[in-house]
């Protein structure tokens, strides 16, 4: 039995990994510490077919072509919808007795197509890609039980074929590739400020706080802090930065920056008052767990699995409702000790989850009729949480 | 002493007037007739100010204009620099220019033009504003911008008169195309406005969208007519791409006339979430067509017609899903709105503005009678 691990999406990626690269990246480099045996494998619609891969992650070398054999096991967790050979070698990998194991994040683009460039066109072939690729699957992980629920009704599934969803809880514990030599942190000193990490999107609503900014500054104009927003432009993003440098108002309050490094990123998120992430739909939501992690609190939009991440330690409202933003920055803000009460809380309370345990247990999974990891207990014990795998 | 009413604006006059040409072809035509010592004057390439037809939509015999004539400009220049010049020039010979303001917005919310128009305008406003030696402005609220913009430049202001314009409302005896006879068979509610940041549209979808995701109440049908302008959210790509909104929101560009009829009088009513207006005639269309309009409770919009428009602030939500909600769920509420405003709206008429302008004219140029 072989289990080979689908590296096709971080092979083509360059620089420091985000999103889905980087969730490839992580469960890469964790599973080869579990399970040593593990092979890399790539596929792109020139290779054609599923190729070995050596030398991961800095000296990848493509090697010859991959036999799969029965019970042999296939496992991916990349963004195989950009391949058109993908789901064919796949087919093929499963007509030779591999089992099919794979990594559902969302299925925003079948849901909400107008969050996406492409449009339906791209949500179409998005939520048939996905059907398809789950249909091939032995078994799947959601990244939230919110993913899950989209799968069955989109899927129509029943029962039996929800069964084989398992939910699963992304790592937290990435601390970059470790190549950045010069830290600088061009953010220091900068005073009091709010934060809101995510790509300047409609998706990422972040015309909200926008609008939140400008009915907050009538009430408060003198004890508002800098908001800040920290992400790269994407799609129909409603023109933030113009909006922002040509308002009189929000010319003064908001800064937009499109190029913090993760080196700054974690310094905004351990310096802000608290963050904010106004987001209309998530497969999970990972600037809210940053947050937490970097022991702030943060306010979210009460939608899909942004409820899932730490409903007791987060603060929600409605992404389409402007008026819900600024009443729940306005308690943090000016409400004496409700901003203290909440960050200790946090503090205290938040647990993130390392990458080994959502490792440990997608392998005990994968692997379970050949029981190769025994005791999931000793995979998540202290030594494998703190080992340092970057 | 002359009165000359300036009417270039027409220049390049085609069919159907609306906006600005509408205003000259209404108040020109009526304070000629008011004011003995009153013409018409188109200002042709070469400087001249020819007499000018309206009927006949032509020009005639140059008109010389003197030291201490008055001449009412539209107010439009921003965009014909060199029209703008001419009567600067005037200006400095001793000709009193009398300039009708509609809005300083680009000075207010800058970011709701395309780059460079906000100041391109500012500049063509306080030129005019200081060549200006008496000011009309459509509404009472353009004029406290008027006069509070230049009190916080330091800037001489003229005297400002607020005048109504006349409600104008589309009118035609042509049959409605096919595609809104569709559009318009089942229940709507009507926003009919240019699709840009100002006008806010995405606030009506995002309104659509929390009733349907967090109410689940599926509202009537929201029928948007307008062209597309600046930072619009790409409303019409959400549109097309939301299945939420697909079949229920439509947007319907390129409409005649007979269209725009058609669509008022069958509607439910109509919503203007605009952040800021000048006037806002689509509030005013609504209620002469008999239908109630809720409508941003800011700007000029609050004196169009007091007690008789429903208000929500631009930025809050919860308010326009309540107020639209209160309409569409309760027919008795609705239909009682829909009698108040047809009972108690006045129609304001062109006689009424060429009357208060020849009364804020005379008292300022006695000489004028």
């Amino acid at each position: 039995m072989k289990l080979y691990f689908d590296y096709s999406t971080m092979q083509r990626w360059v620089g420091n990994p985000t999103g889905i690269p980087r969730t490839e990246f992580c469960l890469a480099m964790v599973m080869r510490e579990l399970y040593p045996a593990i092979e890399f494998v790539v596929v792109d619609d020139e290779l054609g077919c599923f190729h070995l891969l050596k030398g991961i992650p800095s000296e990848c070398v493509v090697g010859e072509a991959v036999s799969f054999a029965e019970g042999d096991v296939l496992f991916s967790a990349g963004a195989g919808w950009a391949f058109a050979c993908y789901h064919e070698q796949v087919r093929l990998a499963k007509s030779r007795g591999a089992r099919v194991y794979r990594v559902f994040y969302d299925l925003i683009p079948a849901l909400y197509p107008y969050f996406y460039e492409q449009g339906t066109d791209f949500g179409d072939y998005f939520g048939a890609w996905s059907k398809e690729a789950f249909s091939m699957c032995e078994g799947a992980f959601a990244i939230s039980e919110c993913a899950k629920n989209d799968m069955v009704s989109l899927f129509d599934l029943d029962a039996d074929q929800a069964a084989r969803i398992r939910v699963i809880r992304l790592g937290e514990d990435f601390s970059g590739m470790g190549a950045e030599v010069l830290q600088t942190n061009r953010f220091e000193g900068s005073g009091k400020f709010l934060l809101s990490v995510g790509t300047l999107e409609v998706r990422k609503n972040q015309a909200c706080l926008l609008n939140a900014y400008r009915l907050l500054a009538k009430q408060h104009a003198d004890h508002l802090p800098t908001l800040i927003l920290a992400g790269r432009k994407g799609w129909l993003d409603g023109e933030i930065d113009f909006q922002v440098k040509n308002d009189r108002v929000l010319s003064r309050f908001v800064r937009v920056i499109k190029d913090a490094s993760d080196y700054e990123l974690q310094w905004l998120y351990e310096n802000c008052e608290f963050s904010l992430f106004p987001a209309l739909y998530e497969g999970w939501g990972l600037p809210v767990a940053e947050s937490l992690k970097a022991g702030r609190p943060c306010i979210s939009s009460n939608t899909s699995s942004m409820l899932e991440i730490a409903p007791g330690l987060t603060v929600f409202a409605s992404p389409y409702s402007v008026e819900e933003w600024v009443g729940a920055i306005g308690e943090l803000l000016f409400e004496v000790g409700k901003l203290e009460t909440l960050t200790e809380k946090v503090r205290s309370q938040y647990v993130p989850t390392a990458w080994a345990v959502t490792a440990s247990a997608m392998l005990n999974l994968i692997l379970a009729p050949h029981k190769v990891i025994q005791n999931q207990n000793d995979l998540c014990s202290e030594d494998i949480k703190q080992k340092e795998f970057w | 002493m002359k009165l000359i009413i300036d009417c270039t604006p027409l220049a390049n006059w085609v069919g159907h007037p609306t906006g600005i040409q509408r205003v000259v072809i209404e108040t020109g035509g009526r304070l000629c007739g008011l004011f003995a010592s009153a013409s018409l004057g188109l200002f042709d390439g070469d400087g001249r100010c020819l007499a000018y037809d309206l009927t006949l939509r032509s020009t005639g015999a140059v008109i010389e204009i003197e030291r201490g004539d008055v001449v009412v400009a539209a107010g439009s220049n921003w965009d014909f620099p060199e029209h703008h010049n001419l009567l600067m020039a005037l200006q400095a010979r001793g000709v009193k220019i009398v300039t009708l303001f509609h809005d300083i917005i680009p000075m207010i919310l800058p970011y709701s033009y395309g780059p460079g128009f906000s100041e391109l305008y500012e500049r063509w406003f306080v030129e005019a504003l200081a060549a200006s030696d008496l000011a009309f402005s459509n509404s009472e609220n353009t004029r406290q911008d008027i006069i509070g913009y230049a009190k916080s430049r330091g800037l001489t202001c003229p005297d400002v008169h607020f005048v109504r314009l006349g409600d104008e409302v589309p009118c035609s005896s042509e049959p409605p195309s096919g595609r809104v006879l569709e559009k318009t068979a089942m229940p709507y509610i009507l926003s009919v406005g240019t699709l840009e940041y100002r006008k806010n549209h995405i606030l009506l979808l995002n309104a659509y969208r929390y009733m349907i995701d967090v109410q689940g109440y599926r509202p009537p049908q929201l029928l948007i007519v307008g062209k597309k302008g600046w930072l619009d959210h790409d409303i019409e790509y959400q549109v097309d791409n939301d299945p939420r909104l697909s079949g229920l929101v439509s947007i319907l560009q390129g409409v005649t006339d007979a269209d725009l009829q058609c669509l008022y009088q069958n509607a439910l009513f109509t919503v203007y979430p605009s952040f800021y207006e000048g006037w806002g005639l689509p509030v005013a269309e609504s209620l002469c067509f008999g239908k109630p309009c809720i409508a941003s409770g800011n700007s000029s919009m609050l004196e169009i017609a007091p007690g008789l428009v429903r208000h929500a602030h631009p930025l809050r939500l919860d308010e326009w899903v309540a107020a639209i909600r209160e309409f569409s769920d309760n027919p008795t509420v609705l239909a009682q709105a829909t009698e108040s405003v047809r009972t108690g709206y006045q129609r304001a008429g062109w006689a009424g503005t060429a009357n208060s302008m020849r009364d804020v004219l005379l008292k300022h140029y006695p000489a004028l009678l």
